[in-house]
């Protein structure tokens, strides 16, 4: 196995690889940060160049890219509320407030840096969990997944804001979104009014570019147009931020640490990806916080979290990829066809005969990551500069790429309605402090919670909750930390009340 | 602020009311989740009204300073020149397509609600138009819409 190992190392540092792969890195960053370009997108752009590059370097291209997007759709979050990609939607929520205090530097140090750390963990984690991945997917099925995903839902809506009540409203709003487009068992069509588009669902990046970015646009106009991102702060000592930034990822790594295991974890669970893996990092990060009552006025922890899991869940989602053949993600089936299109089988072959080439994988994985923070770092200074442009610019540009990236992400106009109609919903939801999280986690899960229901009542009967030992545990945990929070919360207002007295 | 928070309310209670009864139209497995969801939506917004909309409002806090231009006007969220320019942004992407549609809605939000001048405005939408053409058309090969007036057009 080791020597399959250094096999491995010397393919991917061939000097022809390694430029290709930062030739990927760099691509990845850039296509990240605009709006509507996913990583699959990027991937399938990449393809055709890929096919004429050797196995190694093509894989080094492509899995390099792919990576760098995940850090990439961090920039836009942080910079001006738009999420690159849909793996940056929790990314916004304190990365935005982050640059309106004049430390966006220090949050796209912090997003570069425990993307960097969480791809390393995801490729410990692939190096490590072959052996036992079968183990671990017999023990999980649909009951499980559900109960995750609901927890997930509920956890998010009560955790931190102000009124659980607007929180649980918001959430429900969300699951009711969810709802729109062909039912999944039946595919019978729901509240899609006729509409063709709706049939899919409603767009996510359409979504989140108006409910966030259109709708933050709206809030800076309210302001005055002389009005900047970073406000009345400065951007003062941008490269101090950076070192900052670098250094909150270890100040705070417990939540780099948990958060980064659980994307390893939702990677290589079929069908959850990495939207889900970002925004449930972000719930684990405010559980995990001793002041989750922060979460929302940008701080470090609510950036590593989901950045943290969404790189991480890559090393997770390649293990059934490559010990199964089972690509858990779009990005994941694209390099299943690339492996095909190269003559390599996947599935037993790549833990025997071709070990080497998955560990060069692996290897590529670790090292576009560190690529990948190295750039960030060094960009991160200068990006800042950004949120010192005053509205008057910033909202016709914000507008143009929101618009742009709704209608790129489905390839449909409808994309733009879409995205107007969230604007008015963000811009109202602002208004009457109704919260903005719970509403996109249950839009995200809204989905994973049906399709899993379905399936856990049709194998396992309507009480599979607790007839599945794993299922209930996982209940009872959830019900305690409910619990536990919500006496804590009655506690602490207790207190606020007692203490002018 | 109070009463508009009711009404935004009410008005949730009724979408959710219509979302239910929408439910009620579909076959029972597809209804099975909506029907779950509104309910508990709509027992949500219930508990809001009993529980915190009869509740005494706070004192509001001083409105933070922002920065700005001496003198700038701060508009109220409700005045259509705020909510407006998203309408604009809808009707001309819809008519004129992405590119022309979003540079036209440079030009005149800089030139309208920015007091720009008509120079500047068409050097910036100019700029943002080619930006985005060189980006997502040239470069990542995109098929953008072109819109409703040049579709009827290539129908003559």
């Amino acid at each position: 196995m080791i020597d399959a190992a250094l096999q491995g190392m010397r393919m991917v540092m061939e000097p022809t690889a390694l430029l290709v792969m930062l030739i990927g890195v760099l691509i990845g960053t850039f296509t990240g940060a605009m709006p509507g370009i996913t990583g699959t997108i990027t991937l399938a752009l990449l393809l055709p160049f890929a096919i004429k590059l050797g196995p190694i370097e093509a894989l080094a291209l492509l899995l390099g890219s792919h990576v760098a997007t995940e850090f990439g759709g961090s920039i836009s979050a942080i910079l001006i509320n738009v999420p690159g990609t849909g793996q940056a939607i929790a990314t916004c929520w304190d990365g935005y407030p982050f640059a309106r205090k004049g430390e966006a530097a220090r949050a796209i140090s912090i997003a570069a840096v425990c993307s960097g750390v969480g791809g390393l963990i995801g490729f410990a984690f692939l190096v490590m969990a072959i052996p036992v991945m079968k183990e671990l997917a017999l023990l999980l099925g649909p009951p499980e997944y559900f109960i995750m995903a609901f927890v997930g839902v509920t956890f998010i809506a009560l955790l931190g804001e102000k009124s659980f009540i607007k929180g649980l409203i918001a959430g429900g709003l969300g699951l009711m979104t969810a709802m729109i487009g062909l039912d999944p068992v039946t595919s019978s069509a729901r509240y899609t009014f006729g509409s063709l588009y709706l049939w899919d669902g409603v767009d996510l990046i359409a979504v989140v570019v108006g409910f966030f970015a259109f709708a933050e646009m709206l809030d800076m106009m309210t302001k005055g147009l002389g009005h900047s991102v970073a406000g009345g702060f400065k951007v003062e000592k941008p490269w101090s931020q950076v070192w900052q930034g670098f250094k909150d990822v270890f100040i705070y790594w417990k939540t780099t640490l948990v958060t980064s295991i659980m994307g390893v974890v939702i990677g290589a669970v079929p069908g959850l990806g990495g939207t889900v893996a970002n925004i449930m990092g972000y719930a684990v990060a405010k559980r995990v916080s001793a002041h989750p009552e922060l979460f929302g006025t940008g701080v470090p922890e609510a950036i590593i979290g989901p950045e943290a899991a969404n790189n991480s869940k890559e090393g997770g989602a390649l293990v059934p990829t490559l010990a199964f053949g089972i690509p858990v993600t779009t990005a994941m089936a694209i390099f299943l066809g690339v492996f095909v299109m190269m003559g390599i089988v996947p599935g037993p072959e790549m833990l025997g005969k071709n070990l080497n080439l998955t560990f060069a994988l692996a290897w590529i994985l670790a090292l576009a990551n560190i690529l990948a923070t190295g750039i960030g770092m060094l960009c991160a200074a200068g990006m800042s500069q950004f949120t010192l442009v005053p509205a008057k610019f910033l909202v016709p540009a914000v507008f143009g790429l929101g618009a742009i990236g709704a209608y790129t992400s489905s390839n449909s106009i409808n994309g733009v309605l879409v995205a107007v109609v969230f604007g008015f919903v963000g811009f109202a939801f602002r208004k009457f402090g109704y919260p903005g999280a719970p509403f996109m986690v249950a839009l995200v899960l809204g989905t994973v919670v049906e399709r899993y229901l379905h399936l856990a009542t049709r194998l396992y009967g309507p009480l599979f909750f607790i007839t599945r030992p794993v299922a209930l545990t996982i209940v009872l945990v959830a019900l305690g930390v409910v619990v536990y929070s919500v006496v804590r919360k009655r506690q602490s207002s207790m207190r606020r009340e007692v203490a002018p007295v | 602020m109070k009463r508009d928070d009711g009404i935004f309310a009410a008005l949730l209670l009724v979408v959710v009311i219509g979302f239910l009864a929408v439910a009620t139209q579909l076959n029972s497995t597809a209804a099975r989740m909506p029907v779950m969801v509104g309910t508990f939506t709509l027992l949500c917004l219930i508990a809001y009204f009993v529980f915190e909309y009869r509740q005494p409002a706070k004192p509001s806090k001083k409105p933070e300073a922002d920065e700005g231009d001496e003198g700038e006007i701060k508009l109220q969220w409700t005045d259509p020149r705020i909510w407006g320019w998203l309408l604009v942004l809808l009707v001309l992407t819809y008519a004129l397509g992405v590119i022309v549609g979003l540079g036209l809605l440079t030009i005149f939000f800089y030139r309208f609600a920015a007091q720009g001048t008509w120079r500047g405005a068409i050097v910036f939408g100019v700029l943002e138009a080619a930006f985005l053409y060189v980006v997502f058309v040239v470069g990542f090969q995109g098929q953008l819409y072109e819109g409703l007036i040049a579709e009827w057009l290539f129908a003559l």
